[in-house]
């Protein structure tokens, strides 16, 4: 494989942040531009202005502005000179009120106790803190802050399989009520099958054995290479 | 309009971080201890997220801010 210069990765993350500043003016309209951060070939992309902070994006609701949407997309190449990866994603919607998030999408490949990608919600509901009450004094290690629900892990279809920038964004405007510009549905309809088109090809990519069986059954013919990728199942078997 | 690159130093990094504590008032440990123990401030919360970016940009330890 052609071994990437580090212009070319700089190019190839800018790239990344253009698409996403694309859906969001799309989506939200403009109000907070895309940035990408580089250090040693590492690569944060998030909403950033003048300085060197990141930025969030307003969110409306008929103009009001109610909430705040943080969004870190962090990249970096699995070896040197290789193509970049997603490896990471922080999304946080935040309330204006006291500036804490109300819901939070964590996705990291590396995780380690917690689910791979997981969502977060900032919220209390009483016998759901009774439950966990009961539970932290049964088993105080597995259960350490029974009255913080923020603390459950949600856990939302592993490395392959979770959702999309996307997805978040139709969920704060459909049920959420967040204003959206004419044609919002379409962009989005759009830009989940892009991801989700390129999630099946890294699915692919990692059980080619397995797609080989699938399109044999569906007809195809198919030769295995030489050399025959070794099956990435690890990564669907954690949560 | 082209999005903004903005490349970083290992220096620029750790300026950026002592500067978000200095704000804070707090040490990395201290803030290290208010996220394990949770319920943080809205500016504890701006603050994460600009520790995380420089985190990751530092290619530091897994979770660490």
């Amino acid at each position: 494989m052609t071994q990437l210069t580090t212009s070319e990765l700089h190019a190839e993350s800018a790239r990344y942040a253009e698409e996403v500043d694309e859906l969001l003016d799309s989506v939200l309209g403009h109000e907070a531009r895309m940035a990408s951060v580089e250090r040693g070939g590492r690569f944060a992309v998030r909403p950033g202005g003048d300085g060197a902070a990141p930025e969030r994006i307003p969110l409306r609701v008929r103009g009001q502005h109610l909430a705040d949407l943080s969004i870190a997309l962090f990249l970096d190449a699995a070896t040197a000179g290789q193509p970049l990866a997603l490896t990471a994603t922080v999304i946080k919607v935040f309330s204006t009120l006291d500036r804490t998030p109300l819901v939070r999408l964590d996705y990291r490949s590396d995780m380690t106790s917690d689910p791979v990608c997981h969502w977060q919600f900032h919220a209390e509901r009483g016998a759901f803190t009774h439950l966990l009450s009961l539970a932290g004094t049964a088993r105080p290690r597995r259960v350490p802050s029974p009255h913080d629900l923020s603390r459950i892990h949600l856990p939302v279809g592993g490395e392959r399989f979770r959702p999309c920038l996307e997805d978040v964004l139709e969920m704060l405007v459909r049920d959420c009520g967040v204003d959206a510009r004419p044609g919002w549905e379409g962009v989005l309809a759009s830009g989940r099958e892009r991801w989700r088109l390129r999630q099946l090809r890294s699915v692919v990519r990692d059980l080619q054995k397995e797609a080989a069986e699938v399109l044999e059954e569906e007809g195809w013919s198919t030769r295995p290479p030489e050399a025959l990728a070794e099956s990435r199942v690890q990564a669907y078997r954690r949560w | 309009m082209a999005v903004r690159t903005i490349v970083e130093t290992h220096d620029s990094l750790q300026l950026r971080r002592r500067k978000v504590l200095t704000g804070l008032g707090m040490t990395r440990e201290e803030l290290r201890e208010r996220v394990r123990v949770g319920s943080l401030s809205g500016a504890e919360w701006v603050a994460l997220d600009e520790l995380t970016e420089i985190a990751f940009l530092l290619d530091d330890a897994v979770d660490d801010i």
